[in-house]
């Protein structure tokens, strides 16, 4: 049990507190409420190219990152569909550095066109690096925008093509700052040895005097029901074959959210997994598969992913996957399995609490989801799901209609 | 709004004295069978590590797929249990298990919530104890280790890592061999079983227990890791690893269609007891050892050539390198050499200013904060100390030395070990763009 205090500045800024007296580190996370899933379809990947920016400096603080370090500090950030997240960690007496960092940088940040310019390069080879130059770093390039047809998902948070990086300007800089970079549009959580009412000091300090935003509606066009199966190929220049399945899945506030989360565990998390017993060691068909979700707050994607071993076909290998998907939706599911996936949730909860960055980050998310309290009681909803409910999830998963292959083939050799 | 208005903004508020780093050392037990455990214990935590170090690293077999096969396989079969029949225990407790190697070590790591290990603690002994490594589990793994190697041999950060290894260490000596495609045509299941009969033995391993390590923990692990059936008489081989000496080059493997080159520029180091070490840990951080080094702010935020650069020192027990490492832009692969080598000579040429100074050595001390800050941190950076046969106080020693460093010394350590022209300067990608 995590506990913590919460409170809401004038402005609009949520705050949540949690005391960890045996840390002499602190850890602060700012949460925006700006994904890529709010970005224009003609320049994607902004809100990650944006968040490269927040380290730009502002008018009074020409280098975010000197005053942090000279306090012991250390920071990060990262961007996906749904949120922006800002996080550091500083010796607990250097806390109110990280206030006054943060709060200023949420104030006023400086526009400079060398800033703008310099890190349009820095993500583009950020793009090459993870994405382009890498064996099967595209798949998921591929693969969304063939489960998603309207809904911004359909692109990744790097942004859809390396042009649309390019593009990006300053009046669109300016904007999207003024938009969305508002106390009222952010979640700010501070953990470790500290009390509230102190940080209620501080926050008031430092980020009491910032403006609110003007309001907008975060919305976004509905995905239609897939009504039936899609299969993309694609050839490259990697040394085995692989294959990428789909299927769109509930939201992140749905029970089944996670009911699919169980079911992708009993498929691929662990050594006695099924995909990785039957298709790796028992059967010689892959040497690598793996289930997983894609943890989106909107519809989300159920994804199986396999490298194929030299002797087997692209078909047999989703024949294979499919056998053993349809053990789900004929109702094999053990108590065994279900109280094994259980107890991994469980384990995994208690590692999530162990650092105090961690529980900064954990706390701004599920606060971000509606109340940060969630997060404890993530175990007891788990423990809470039935043999039938993974069976009538697994039956509305796992629709034939509703399947996306992409095909990655290695290139033919000729030597 | 009142009140809240007449704060500066421009200025940092001020920081406080630095906090005294938490370096208790950890208890010690010796098991039945001669076993040393060492314990960092911290009773309000539910989760339990426990990390069994066996003197078998990449270094000391033949082999280093000898030596990776032995540590991942230990968890694939024993004489009572099947390599299934295992992971459904493990995995129904919540445990996780990995595996982990260094030039000097193996390791078998278990992370687990302390309630479970009366569950887990005997599979842990099997394994270690009675493995098998059963024919089919043997093939299965080499399978999927080569396929694996196959996709990171496209990668030029890969590439680059064994190169760099090879010609760092000597590609003949037994830190400088890498692994290569043959390595998995003609490994032997003998070889690994004979490694694991010589080499993972009590008197060839430490064991750390850290976390929720309480007396009843530690009973339990006495009770089946120090048995003594698993102190069967195998010879304990003394390693003995050679290094050569190595020589400057400068070698260029062009990859076609790469978009990006990596690069790695570096050499032979100093072991961390030497009286030169703490100064050179300053001076490597200042060039590229954080965010804000001079590499990350020269060739990231002003040229905006690479996602990334970092340099930093790798020490082993007998002998270690320090190295730069990224990957840029193919187009500017020569330009990023080029200021490789300024921030070098810069380095060289100049003293290091007093802000810069004081800021780095505070960043040092915030990574010395973190990084000893909790059970499982401080179990990793005593078993780094003491697999580099250094006392626990090494840390705090190293800290306070850190703090005296002044520019002169710097500039002095500079001229001594950071002259490009006796470095090894490895490019795997392009390097002559049209």
């Amino acid at each position: 049990m995590i506990e913590f205090d919460s409170f809401t500045l004038s402005n609009g800024l949520r705050v949540i507190v949690h005391r960890d007296k045996n840390t002499p580190v602190t850890a602060m996370n700012i949460i925006y409420k700006v994904g890529s899933r709010d970005e224009n379809v003609r320049r994607t990947g902004f809100a990650h190219l944006f968040e490269h920016l927040m380290f730009g400096g502002t008018k009074n603080i020409p280098k975010y990152d000197i005053p942090l370090e000279k306090a012991g500090g250390e920071n990060n950030a990262f961007t996906n569909s749904d949120f922006t997240n800002y996080y550091l960690t500083v010796p607990k007496n250097n806390l109110e550095v990280g206030f006054w960092l943060e709060s200023d940088r949420m104030n006023n940040l400086a526009f400079s066109e060398k800033s703008l310019d310099i890190q349009r390069n820095v993500v583009i080879e950020e793009y090459k690096q993870n994405y382009l130059n890498q064996p099967f770093g595209d798949a998921f390039l591929l693969i969304k925008p063939l489960a998603y047809k309207k809904h911004p998902y359909r692109w990744n948070t790097i942004g859809k093509d390396i042009s649309h990086i390019e593009r990006a300007s300053m009046q669109h800089v300016k904007s999207f700052y003024e938009k969305y970079y508002n106390p009222d549009n952010a979640i700010l959580s501070v953990t470790g040895d500290v009390d509230t009412s102190e940080i209620e000091k501080l926050a008031k300090k430092w980020f009491g005097p910032i403006k609110p935003g003007r309001k907008f509606e975060r919305s976004y066009p509905v995905e239609p029901v897939q009504t039936e199966k899609r299969i993309k190929s694609v050839r490259r220049n990697v040394p085995q074959n692989a294959i990428y399945m789909a299927w769109p899945m509930p939201v992140r506030n749905d029970i089944r959210y996670y009911h699919c989360d169980l079911i992708s565990d009993i498929l691929s998390n662990g050594n006695s997994s099924r995909l990785f017993r039957e298709l790796v060691k028992n059967n010689n068909v892959f040497s690598e598969v793996n289930a997983f979700i894609t943890g989106d707050i909107d519809n989300g994607l159920f994804i199986v992913a396999a490298r194929l071993l030299d002797n087997t076909s692209m078909e047999e290998g989703v024949t294979r996957i499919n056998n053993e998907i349809s053990k789900l939706t004929t109702g094999y599911v053990a108590d065994y399995d279900l109280e094994k996936v259980k107890n991994k949730i469980e384990s995994n909860l208690v590692f999530s609490k162990i650092s105090v960055l961690s529980k900064a980050m954990n706390l701004g998310y599920y606060e971000l989801l509606g109340d940060a309290n969630k997060w404890n009681i993530e175990s007891d909803i788990y423990r809470s799901i039935s043999k039938s409910d993974l069976l009538n999830t697994s039956l509305e998963l796992f629709n034939c209609d509703h399947q996306n292959i992409l095909f990655y083939n290695k290139v033919r050799k000729n030597n | 709004m009142t009140g809240s208005t007449n704060i500066n903004r421009k200025r940092m508020p001020e920081t406080g004295k630095h906090i005294s780093l938490n370096l208790n050392s950890p208890d010690f037990v010796r098991l039945d069978n001669g076993l040393e455990v060492y314990v960092i214990n911290q009773d309000d935590v539910e989760f339990t590590r426990l990390d069994i170090v066996f003197g078998a690293g990449s270094s000391i077999p033949a082999s280093s797929l000898v030596a990776d096969s032995t540590i991942q396989l230990l968890i694939d079969g024993t004489k009572s249990l099947s390599s299934e029949e295992i992971a459904r225990k493990l995995d129904y407790h919540g445990a996780i298990i990995d595996t982990n190697i260094t030039k000097d070590k193996a390791i078998l790591s278990l992370y687990a919530l302390e309630k479970h290990l009366e569950g887990l603690v005997p599979i842990i002994s099997d394994m270690v104890a009675n493995a098998t490594f059963t024919d089919n589990e043997f093939k299965n793994y080499i399978q999927r280790k080569r396929n694996q190697f196959l996709i990171n041999s496209n990668k030029v950060r890969y590439k680059a890592m064994l190169e760099f290894n090879k010609l760092v260490f000597g590609s003949e000596s037994a830190y400088g061999r890498t692994k290569e495609l043959s390595d998995y045509d003609n490994i032997n299941r003998t070889d690994i079983i004979e490694n694991y009969e010589l080499r993972y033995s009590p008197d060839n391993a430490y064991v750390v227990l850290s976390g929720n390590a309480n007396a009843k923990s530690i009973a339990l692990i006495n009770k089946h890791l120090g048995n003594t059936d698993w102190g069967k008489s195998r010879t304990q081989i003394m390693q003995s690893v050679r290094i050569n000496d190595v020589e400057r080059v400068e070698k260029y493997l062009e990859k076609d269609g790469t978009l990006q080159s990596a690069i790695r520029i570096g050499q032979p180091i100093i072991s961390k007891s030497h009286p030169d070490y703490n100064g050179l840990v300053v001076l490597n951080t200042i060039l590229g050892g954080y965010f804000g080094s001079r590499l990350m702010s020269n060739l990231r935020e002003d040229k905006g050539y690479t996602y990334g650069i970092s340099s930093y020192i790798i020490n082993y027990l007998h002998g270690g390198f320090w190295s730069i490492n990224t990957e840029v832009n193919a187009q500017h692969t020569a330009n990023a050499i080029n200021e490789i080598k300024h921030e070098l000579k810069m380095l060289r040429e100049k003293p290091v200013d007093s802000d810069e100074l004081e800021l780095v050595k505070n960043y040092i001390y915030g990574t010395y904060l973190r990084s000893f800050d909790g059970p499982i941190a401080l179990s990793e950076r005593f078993r780094a100390a003491k697999d580099l046969n250094l006392d626990f106080n090494f840390y705090s020693e190293s800290l306070e030395s850190v703090m005296h460093q002044t520019s002169m010394q710097l500039q002095e350590l500079a001229n001594k070990y950071f002259n490009f022209n006796d470095m090894i300067v490895l490019v795997v990608g392009k390097l002559n763009i049209g």
